[in-house]
């Protein structure tokens, strides 16, 4: 019997105001551009000290954590799995320019030591003293997918009873200017972003449930179909459905929609950035928690697809 | 609850050579290949390093990779090693796998040769996705010839193997696949020797693990897969079984972000874990493939978590690392495959140049290779920067 997985509390960090709810955001100009997100005050949840040594991605993603532990009214988790498509890039790009512009013998460690993508989860679990599980993710534009996937299975076993789920992914003008090179990139507003989830096998106090995550390099419309026969539904449950689309783009993305469906392109609020499905989780849940019903999160980077299905029917 | 994880398929290259049969040789014969760099061009040529003895050309031959298809020396080294492991585990072409690797550096080879060109030119603007670790994963799914369904890519610096092979099994346990592909593959880079060397903890010469008078570690580089399926579908297929793996422990030291804990909190409670997923008490492990990457500090806190979980009873140790260097998120696939053939080939390899016992550390690893060793069960540790502390268990094919 697997234990099932609730969301019970999140909070966000990206372009809209940060740790604001769904219904409070506003869609983000549409135009190729650097799109950073507004970062809330780190006082309440960093020391002073700390944070003056710490990246940006670190404040945040200790923020987000911090805030959705804080409503979930937990200290320390069982287990932190993070999510990352880039991980601590700006300090990467500190100790690798150093060393292609000034040589290999003068180089100080510090930009190093923070530069690995577990940086995020380790200073989270330093930060919170968490012994518990801790794993990182870092693919490409499923880290999220990844992650969710690695919290679920904690759960759904009955090895932890709830997991802080943190995603984040950080702007630079470097990366900024050699992913506007590609083409599918090109022309976005890029964006970063950090995100938290508190998941939980106990269902008090949850906003929704988890219900099923698939993701599939090549065979979405059969996994679709799995993913609907194992759980006895149809497109007829599904009320809502979230893409990672591009605005007015779901149809070519996503052919096999319903085209009566109400559709949501969640990066209209948050931009172009590798996690961005964790943003699309968290406006999903928010609409949950307001209207109540089931929403499907398709996400689709060239062939490879997900599908999560998330419900405010906790049973 | 779905049954034991059955491995039915290895596949490695590393410092030590490609395959399993020249991996098994060198460990016997005790021949170290650790030398100053010979292919990756750095200042520091003189440091030790375990490099793979070919060049990224030499390696797209071996791998018949058309050398148009750009690819980092991470993916052409996992996919030698995945390639391997599916033939071994003589897994039908168009079979459905998970591919998880476990990586950090991805693409950082290509990023720091070409990021001047990169910026100043359009020329080179096909290497730029190479740099992403999730890219570098699906670069080996695609040179695969089973049907890749689901890629995943962890990335817990050192521990990121280990922890892409418990990802796998628990892939498996919860019946999501039937058959998954999980190790992990990691180049020397500029930017990682330059890390280490500016933290001050590379050995200007052969490491030495557990010794007193240890130094730092050597760098390495490679890759190891192993196929993983329940005992159930590998013994439906005809398929050999070449050990178990019967458990994996996860633990953050929580301590500091390069530094381990004097206690070991993080490497004890991983070896506990493991332990108790496995269902075994600390004296039936035989041998402990340790992490002893060689530096004053990691060895000593392991040492110190070791004598926590063994107690007066201490299993034989031995660090492969020795032999190989550190071959950092891929270290924990390198010592899997090198776990599951000492089980195989009963023996356990050497802790080379152990000469000094370090006062405060009671123990001495295994000296020389030990053959016709009957092992039952081995554990290997893996833990990485920012406390990301693993342990997995492998068990005899025999029990």
């Amino acid at each position: 019997m697997r234990e099932k997985v609730y969301i019970i509390s999140s909070a966000q960090i990206s372009a809209q105001e940060p740790f604001c709810s769904v219904d409070r955001f506003v869609p983000v100009p549409w135009e190729e551009s650097m799109l950073p997100c507004k970062d809330p005050d780190f006082r309440p949840f960093i020391s002073p000290m700390a944070a003056r040594r710490m990246n940006p991605i670190l404040k945040r993603s200790i923020a987000v954590s911090r805030q959705a532990l804080q409503d979930a009214s937990i200290q320390c988790p069982d287990a932190i799995v993070t999510g990352t498509g880039n991980g601590c890039v700006a300090d990467t790009e500190v100790f690798l320019t150093k060393m292609l512009e000034e040589g290999e013998t003068m180089l100080n460690p510090s930009k190093f030591i923070c530069s690995t993508p577990n940086t995020i989860g380790s200073q989270i679990a330093i930060t919170l003293g968490c012994r518990g599980f801790n794993s990182t993710h870092v693919n490409d534009r499923f880290a999220f997918e990844g992650a969710l996937l690695d919290s679920m299975m904690l759960l759904e076993s009955g090895n932890c009873k709830n997991v802080l789920l943190c995603t984040s992914d950080q702007l630079t003008q470097v990366f900024y200017s050699l992913v506007d090179r590609e083409t599918i990139w090109k022309g976005l507003p890029v964006s970063e972003g950090s995100v938290a989830f508190v998941l939980s096998s106990d269902p008090q106090g949850a906003v929704c449930l988890v219900e099923d995550l698939v993701q599939t390099r090549s065979k979405p419309i059969w996994e679709l179909d799995r993913l609907f026969s194992r759980r006895g539904l149809t497109w007829n449950d599904i009320d809502i459905v979230l893409t990672s689309s591009f605005p007015g783009k779901s149809a070519s993305d996503f052919p096999f929609l319903p085209s009566d469906k109400p559709v949501l392109e969640y990066k209209q609020y948050c931009g172009q950035y590798l996690s961005a499905s964790a943003f699309g989780m968290f406006a999903g849940s928010g609409i949950l928690r307001g209207k109540g019903g089931r929403a499907l999160l398709a996400g689709r980077s060239k062939d490879t697809y997900s599908f999560i299905l998330i419900s405010s029917n906790l049973s | 609850m779905h049954g034991r994880i059955a491995i039915t398929g290895a596949g490695i290259i590393s410092a030590l050579g490609t395959g399993l049969d020249e991996t098994c040789r060198i460990l016997m014969d005790e021949i170290c290949p650790i030398t100053p760099l010979r292919h990756l061009v750095s200042t520091h040529s003189n440091l030790p390093c375990g490099e793979v003895d070919f060049s990224d050309s030499q390696l797209y031959e071996l791998c018949h990779e058309d050398k148009e298809r750009p690819l980092s020396r991470s993916s052409l080294l996992g996919i030698i090693a995945a390639r391997q492991a599916e033939q071994d585990a003589a897994l039908q072409p168009g079979t459905r796998v998970a591919l998880i690797n476990g990586t950090t550096v991805g693409g950082m080879d290509i990023t720091e040769r070409n990021l001047e060109n990169f910026l100043k030119s359009s020329d080179f603007d096909s290497l730029i996705p190479l740099h992403l670790d999730g890219v570098s994963t699906d670069a080996i799914a695609d040179s695969l010839s089973v049907d890749v369904a689901y890629t995943d890519t962890l990335s817990t610096a050192c521990s990121a193997a280990a922890n892409a092979l418990a990802f796998g099994a628990e892939l498996i346990r919860s019946g999501r696949f039937d058959v998954v592909l999980a190790g992990g593959s990691e180049c020397i880079t500029r930017f990682h020797l330059n890390g280490f060397n500016s933290l001050m903890i590379l050995d200007e010469n052969l490491c030495r693990p557990f010794d007193a008078s240890r130094k730092g570690l050597n760098l390495g580089e490679g890759a190891g897969f192993l196929v993983l399926e329940t005992r159930e579908h590998a013994m439906a297929r005809g398929a050999r079984v070449r050990a178990f793996l019967d458990g994996w422990g996860n633990s953050c030291d929580a301590f500091h972000q390069t530094a381990s804990s004097p206690d070991g909190e993080g490497a004890y409670l991983a070896m506990v874990k493991a332990l108790q997923v496995a269902g075994l008490k600390p004296s039936d492990i035989d041998y402990v493939n340790a992490h002893g990457t060689a530096t004053e500090n990691n060895d000593l806190s392991e040492g110190v978590a070791l004598r926590r979980v063994f107690g007066s009873r201490m299993p034989l140790v031995s660090s492969t690392k020795s032999f190989t260097g550190h071959a950092t998120s891929a270290a924990g696939a390198l010592e899997a495959v090198i776990s599951v053939l000492c089980l195989q080939r009963r023996f356990v390899p050497a802790n080379l140049r152990f000469e000094n016992r370090d006062p405060q550390l009671d123990f001495s690893p295994v000296v020389h290779t030990l053959k016709d060793m009957p092992l039952k069960h081995v554990l290997s540790n893996s833990f990485g920067f920012g406390g990301n502390d693993s342990s997995l268990v492998f068990s005899s094919s025999t029990l």
